[in-house]
């Protein structure tokens, strides 16, 4: 799996710091390193078929188009091209590969703490103000 | 670990059935075990962040779906099941949905509303975001009603989907399933449920202690289906029990997601969530066939993300306005008829199959069409429609262009927060709810709607399971 590969397809993503976006880069080891941690809780089979779409993903200009080469070679606006033929592909699987990589790359860049001000989304409210909790009758962990 | 393997009555599941079950046979002085799948999941387990909740809280890390996942289902797990992580908005089971179902529960309703602090949603408790949604129903004089929830002085923190931080939200884990304990019955977290068998007059559970890592068997007089409309029928076909139709004809409620940015901050991720709906294209509340709702939906960042459509500065445009969005769901009391089946080859995550059809793909966009009138006539500057080609709409001259948009999987955004009628009374079960033609073996959650119920089915689920408890502990005496 590439690591240059995945930082060229979230930049292709998400919009960037350059472009207006907030001001942390989608293709950075913060957003990636978030990406891994959402694809550790996959199922193994999922898990594989992940490992196998992020190995062939590079390859997917030469497929599609509209310019040739490796994802990670291409430029951004290539690259988004490319994504762009795939997001309206008339096939199924090919929407369904976008889907996915899309999923993994909003989660994993929008529930940065860094993007939010951006957005006025200020975060959890836990702690923020006083709460009377009410007095829930207990349950103990494991059986009782 | 430790818990009874010999008892009355196993009880899989503690969502809105299941711990209705639990408690209304343990208070009848019946000995219940409850397996629950998920874990305990409290207020200190909160903490209001997206991608930590959702592998713990959620089906599947909230990835269940269609074997495509052109298809999301949202379904919770945990002790309480999905009423762990609902909105609170609680529906009666409209009158003419009974009388197609030929059965009455109204007594069962109350009783359920009763237990679970069911109440009116206050002026005050409006926000803003539902609060348009009311005012674009009134320019247009489509009916509307302020929704009853069952929370007790909420803080209005917005993040009902993620876990109630403040133990205000009534569900399962906080009303029923205390009872249950309390008239001593036992509750299993962690507990997942395989395969049930009936040798010599018992019945045999077992399955998988995910934390011990270890199988288990439990026996038992009876046992109470209540593990989902996704579960259940696996549990029986992986048994072999309940015949050809059982996971034919699942219901999923599909809804569309439509947004709208507007000039005024609406801030729609914090207040009371599902305040306002609208009912004015819900024909089934008269005649018991057809029509949709529309609820508010809106989501945390990340998910808001998932779905705005296209990708860099054109996805920017939609997401960019998080704070001026506002977000609703047509809602289909669906006829199309889906398909659950356990996994291949081991794979525990079921294969579900359900597309509409082209009926209710008629519906959901003449229901596009409709909210984005709506949100147009409460003063929107844009809408966004949930299909991949369709881009901003700026005015409601541009909404002809809706029929032209491919409805094909993933080309238009779909999901399900209410997979139903899966095993239906009827048809699978009897009037009683038992499985046909088996001993003590009853169904006790959303699988057993006769059809789709067309409204958020917390209160049908534990008024039905209600029901069938009272039932099931009156033969066992």
């Amino acid at each position: 799996m590439s690591i240059a590969t995945l930082r060229a397809l979230a930049r292709a993503l998400i919009i960037n710091p350059d472009e207006g976006g907030p001001p942390l880069d989608p293709g950075s080891d913060e957003v990636l390193a978030a990406a891994f941690e959402i694809v550790k809780t996959l199922p193994r089979d999922e898990y594989l078929g992940c490992e196998v779409l992020f190995r062939g993903i590079r390859w997917l200009p030469l497929l599609l188009g509209p310019r040739r080469g490796r994802l990670d070679k291409l430029s951004r606006a290539d690259a988004r091209a490319t994504l762009e033929r795939l997001r309206v592909s008339r096939s199924r699987l090919l929407r369904y590969l976008f889907f996915c990589v899309k999923s993994l790359f909003a989660m994993a860049y929008f529930t940065r703490p860094a993007v939010w001000p951006a957005i006025g989304y200020d975060g959890p409210y836990l702690g923020r103000v006083a709460v009377t909790r009410l007095s829930p009758p207990p349950l103990a962990s494991g059986p009782v | 670990m430790s818990f009874p393997r010999k008892t009355r009555v196993v009880v899989v599941g503690t969502g809105a059935g299941g711990a209705v079950a639990a408690k209304e046979l343990a208070e009848r002085g019946v000995a219940v075990v409850a397996l629950e799948t998920g874990p305990r999941f409290t207020a200190d387990d909160v903490d209001q962040r997206e991608e930590t909740t959702y592998p713990r809280l959620y089906a599947e890390g909230g990835r269940r779906g269609t074997r495509d996942k052109s298809l999301l289902i949202i379904q919770g797990r945990g002790l309480g099941g999905s009423t762990l992580h609902n909105t609170g908005l609680c529906f009666r089971t409209p009158d003419a949905i009974q009388r197609l179902w030929g059965l009455d529960l109204h007594h069962e309703i109350e009783r359920v509303e009763r237990h679970m602090g069911v109440r009116p949603i206050r002026d005050d408790e409006v926000n803003p975001m539902n609060a348009v949604l009311a005012r674009g129903a009134s320019a247009l004089g489509w009916r509307h009603l302020r929704a009853n929830h069952n929370r007790i002085d909420c803080e209005g923190c917005g993040y009902c989907v993620l876990g109630c931080a403040y133990d205000k939200k009534q569900g399962m884990a906080l009303t029923y399933l205390p009872r249950a304990r309390a008239a001593g019955a036992t509750l299993v977290p962690g507990a997942r449920v395989e395969r049930i068998r009936r040798a010599n007059g018992t019945w045999h559970v077992t399955g998988f202690l995910h934390e011990a890592r270890e199988g288990f068997e439990v026996e038992a007089e009876a046992v109470v289906l209540a593990a989902g409309a996704i579960d259940t029928p696996q549990i029986l076909l992986r048994s072999g029990i309940g015949g050809p139709d059982v996971g034919r004809s699942l219901r999923l409620h599909p809804s569309l997601p439509v947004g709208a940015i507007f000039d005024e901050k609406l801030r729609g991720f914090r207040g009371v969530p599902q305040s306002v709906i609208v009912t004015e294209h819900a024909s089934f509340l008269e005649s018991g066939h057809g029509g949709f709702l529309f609820l508010p939906a809106f989501g945390h960042p990340g998910t808001t993300a998932l779905l705005a459509p296209g990708l860099g500065p054109a996805h920017w445009e939609v997401v960019r306005a998080y704070e001026h969005l506002a977000v609703a769901g047509v809602v289909l009391h669906d006829s199309t008829r889906g398909r659950v089946r356990p996994g291949w080859l081991g794979i525990e995550r079921p294969r579900i199959d359900y597309w509409p059809e082209a009926e209710d793909q008629r519906a959901l966009r003449e229901g596009v069409r409709g909210l984005a009138r709506l949100f147009f006539a409460a003063g929107a500057r844009a809408v966004v429609l949930p299909f991949a080609r369709a881009p901003l709409v700026r005015s409601e001259a541009e909404l002809g262009s809706i029929e032209s948009y491919p409805f094909l999987p993933h080309e238009v955004a779909v999901s399900s927060v209410h997979p139903q009628a899966s095993c239906p009374i009827g048809d699978v079960l009897d009037e009683r709810g038992a499985v046909r033609g088996v001993e003590g073996l009853v169904v006790c959650d959303a699988s057993a709607f006769p059809t789709s119920v067309g409204v958020p089915p917390q209160i049908t689920t534990a008024a039905l399971a209600t029901r069938t408890a009272t039932m099931l502990a009156e033969r066992l005496a």
